[in-house]
């Protein structure tokens, strides 16, 4: 059955997502940019509603309805609805929403029940910690599969030699999931994740970035130098990799197809947000001249952004719906990616465009967002990656020969 | 005459000499400038000594007498160093253009000439026209009224590049004498020299980017300004509009330098990077970005190139004002666009400050929009069609 409407818990959620967001996130947006850093009053509201992580309890519900395959999840359509909201809000300041972030799916897919108890029990709804993912090096952003973080076995630990970028929290976080390779020649087979806790010897971050936008967000470089990390922090064990053998990989590569239609989704939020401050700023300054020429061309350019946002939220949807029934999503999570990726620039530029000098002033919340937004055709996968991942879809099974 | 893309002798020598400024002396302190929001004295004394500062103002002045054409390309050529230092020169600027395209001989020697003393190479001119978002309207509101031997100027201006420092600002007014039915001959520009009392500006405005120009609105309160500096003119319309589309022209021309800067880095980065095992030039999803990025460079300079010319030729003439906004939008269009591309061919590394690519997309997006000037170039376009067909 064909259906687009929001069951009454969607519905719920979304509202009270909304009024978090704007409440607690909005208001501080411009400031957070300007400060570098997460505001105050947004950390004691996700404590206050216990935002940033889930209890065990809801965990362990959302885990078996993962492993049972019969069971229906709206799990991912839900955290579509609630990703779109928090990134109207603001983009940069709910990446500082308390949680193992990006590291939380490796954990969740491939680490042990003693891995889960221990990386997972340390979050709390009343305490702000956070967990990160580091899969980027300097020379392996796209060409993941290319990472040369090295890891060997020594005794009872494994230790890591490289250094990895553009990691989101990578300072902060108590833990981060670290990809590294036993053996570059054996490629993606190579590959082993670990945990690295925070004060592991070895392990330090020399730099933060200094970025166009996303400001409020921090964006870390880690350097790993003979860091020793014990045996029991390679997620899944060795045992799993002796079973599943070249899937060492899998592991980056499988959360993707949940993260790729989330990081697409906020860029959907991002743009609405562009395209409402736009059409309030035209209402206001038309109010008495809805007669020009230039009101006409304007009306026309919101019509525009409108049907671009509902094309990428939809693709979005599309994607996360798929992965709630557990049926593959690689391609569709990257048409959603794709197409938003690109969507959030155009739209965003456009929303300026029509303010004219006022979008360009950095008072309005436009010209943060237009620095904000361009990463997320890059983050998670480039456009063009996500354009070999569907192209690959399309012609697959077809060989030139 | 001809077609002919081929840049004259004199100009090509010019050429070399700033492009060899911009890349030794403007690129490699594009980050100092902006973290600094202004040009060290050094370097615009530097400027100023070969004559960039005084693009505009005509020999007779103590200018260089070159034409719009010859501009534009030095422009270009700045910009591509780095174009928040293209916008943010000393000189007469947009002040400059409209005295030596309004004024009559007295007016310009004397308004224009301190411009080219050696010293003079901090001072500045505004051109202070828009008064709202939606760009400029014949329903201005800053009245200059006559008193004596004087005209008293009173109304806000907003936007206004280097409004709280110039020491010339044009001002565009409704003369309070005249009550004409059509709004567009009650209007005229004047000249205010120094900075009298009346005269006052805002903070400066914090921008998306250009760091380095200080835009500001300006406020006019009964500022005195002697009759003799009502700019001569000849029709309010094609006044406004000519100086406005030479001001368009040298912004559409630096947003091209700028484009052609983001297109040459992304192209040099995707020679040295690697990824899947080859260069990023041999993926064929970012050669063809990039092949476009360079196309559509090159169409969009000829559009301003071809738009400089007409102006060149006929002044204010329907055409050429008409060409003038196409070149305009197309390279504001553009601009936003390559830029964009430039810093997707760096990926990540292209989202941080270790490289350039980032402040031109932020440059690119501000340039066009920013002093409300070209708002409307658009409008101004289909209007145009619609007149001509």
């Amino acid at each position: 059955m064909i259906e687009f409407e929001l069951t009454p818990k969607m519905k719920t959620m979304r509202d009270m997502v909304h009024m978090f967001a704007e409440t607690y996130v909005r208001p501080y947006a411009i400031q957070a940019d300007l400060e570098g850093k997460a505001p105050e009053p947004f950390l004691e509201a996700c404590k206050k509603f216990g935002l940033g992580m889930g209890s065990m309890d809801e965990r362990a519900e959302e885990d078996s309805a993962l492993k049972d395959p019969k069971k229906e999840s709206s799990g991912n359509r839900m955290s579509m609805i609630a990703s779109e909201e928090m990134a109207w809000g603001d983009p940069a300041v709910i990446l500082n929403l308390p949680g193992p972030g990006l590291g939380g799916p490796p954990v969740k897919f491939t680490g042990t029940e003693e891995q889960k108890k221990r990386f997972f029990g340390m979050f709390s709804k009343d305490t702000i910690k956070y967990g990160a993912y580091a899969l980027t090096e300097p020379g392996a952003g796209s060409d993941a599969a290319n990472i040369s973080t090295t890891c060997r076995k020594d005794g009872n630990h494994y230790i890591l030699n490289g250094s990895k970028f553009f990691i989101t929290n990578g300072k902060k976080a108590e833990w981060t999931v670290v990809f590294a390779t036993i053996d570059k020649a054996l490629g993606r087979a190579g590959h082993r994740a670990f945990v690295v806790e925070r004060d592991t010897p070895g392990f330090r971050v020399p730099k933060l970035e200094k970025k166009m936008g996303l400001r409020a967000s921090e964006t870390a470089e880690q350097v790993f130098e003979d860091c020793r990390v014990p045996v029991e922090n390679l997620l899944g064990g060795e045992a799993y990799y002796e079973e599943k053998g070249k899937e060492g990989f899998k592991t980056a590569m499988k959360t993707f197809d949940a993260t790729r239609p989330m990081v697409a989704v906020m860029a959907v939020g991002i743009a609405r947000a562009c395209f409402e401050i736009a059409r309030d700023w035209v209402k206001q300054t038309f109010a008495l001249a809805q007669h020009t020429p230039r009101f006409r061309r304007v009306s026309e350019e919101l019509a525009w952004m409108e049907r671009e946002i509902q094309a990428a939220r939809l693709l979005c949807w599309r994607a996360a719906w798929l992965l709630d029934l557990k049926k593959p999503n690689s391609k569709e999570s990257s048409m959603a990616k794709a197409y938003a990726g690109g969507m959030v620039q155009r739209v965003s530029a456009k929303a300026i465009e029509i303010m004219g000098p006022e979008g360009v002033l950095a008072n309005n919340l436009v010209e943060k967002l237009y620095r904000d937004q361009k990463v997320y055709d890059i983050f998670e996968g480039t456009g063009q990656v996500q354009r070999v991942v569907i192209s690959r879809r399309i012609f697959e099974g077809y060989s030139s020969s | 005459m001809s077609i002919s893309f081929e840049l004259p002798d004199e100009v090509k020598d010019v050429v070399d000499m700033v492009h060899r400024l911009a890349q030794d002396e403007i690129r490699p302190h594009l980050r100092e400038h902006e973290h600094a929001g202004e040009l060290p004295p050094e370097l615009l004394q530097n400027v100023h000594s070969l004559g960039l500062t005084t693009l505009s103002l005509p020999q007779e002045t103590g200018g260089p007498g070159l034409d719009l054409r010859a501009a534009a390309i030095l422009q270009e050529e700045l910009a591509w160093g780095d174009v928040g230092v293209a916008v943010a020169l000393s000189g007469p600027g947009a002040a400059g253009l409209a005295v030596a395209t309004l004024g009559d001989a007295e007016q310009k020697s004397r308004l224009l000439a301190p411009f080219a003393a050696e010293a003079a190479f901090e001072r500045r001119g505004a051109l202070a026209i828009v008064e709202g978002p939606v760009g400029f309207s014949p329903e201005v509101a800053t009245t200059a009224e006559k008193k004596g031997d004087d005209f008293v100027i009173t109304g806000e201006k907003r936007y206004v590049q280097d409004g709280a420092s110039a020491e010339l600002t044009v001002v565009l007014a409704r003369d309070a004498s005249r009550n004409d039915p059509d709004p567009w001959k009650n209007l005229a520009f004047f000249a205010i020299e120094g900075r009298p009392q009346g005269l006052t500006a805002s903070e400066r405005l914090r921008t998306l980017g250009l760091e380095t120009a200080r835009y500001a609105h300006v406020k006019l309160e009964g500022v005195r300004v002697p009759a003799k500096n009502r700019l001569v003119g000849k029709k309010p319309w094609h006044d406004v509009h000519e100086v406005i589309a030479k001001k368009r022209i040298l912004d559409a021309a630096r947003l091209v330098g700028c484009c052609r800067a983001a297109s040459e880095y992304a192209n040099k980065y995707a020679t040295e990077r690697k990824a899947f095992g080859k260069p990023l030039y041999e993926h064929q999803a970012l050669a063809f970005m990039m092949a476009d990025m360079a196309t559509k460079i090159d169409a969009c300079r000829w559009l301003v190139w071809r738009a400089a010319w007409r102006l060149d030729q006929e002044g204010g003439a329907d055409q050429a004002l008409a060409e003038a906004a196409v070149a305009t939008k197309h390279a504001i269009d553009l601009s936003v666009e390559v830029t964009s591309d430039a810093v997707q061919v760096l990926g990540g590394h292209g989202y941080i400050q270790d490289h350039p690519v980032e402040k031109w997309m932020r440059d690119a997006r501000c340039l066009g929009l920013v002093d409300g000037l070209s708002v409307d170039a658009d409008t101004q376009i289909s209007e145009q069609l619609l007149v001509t067909s």
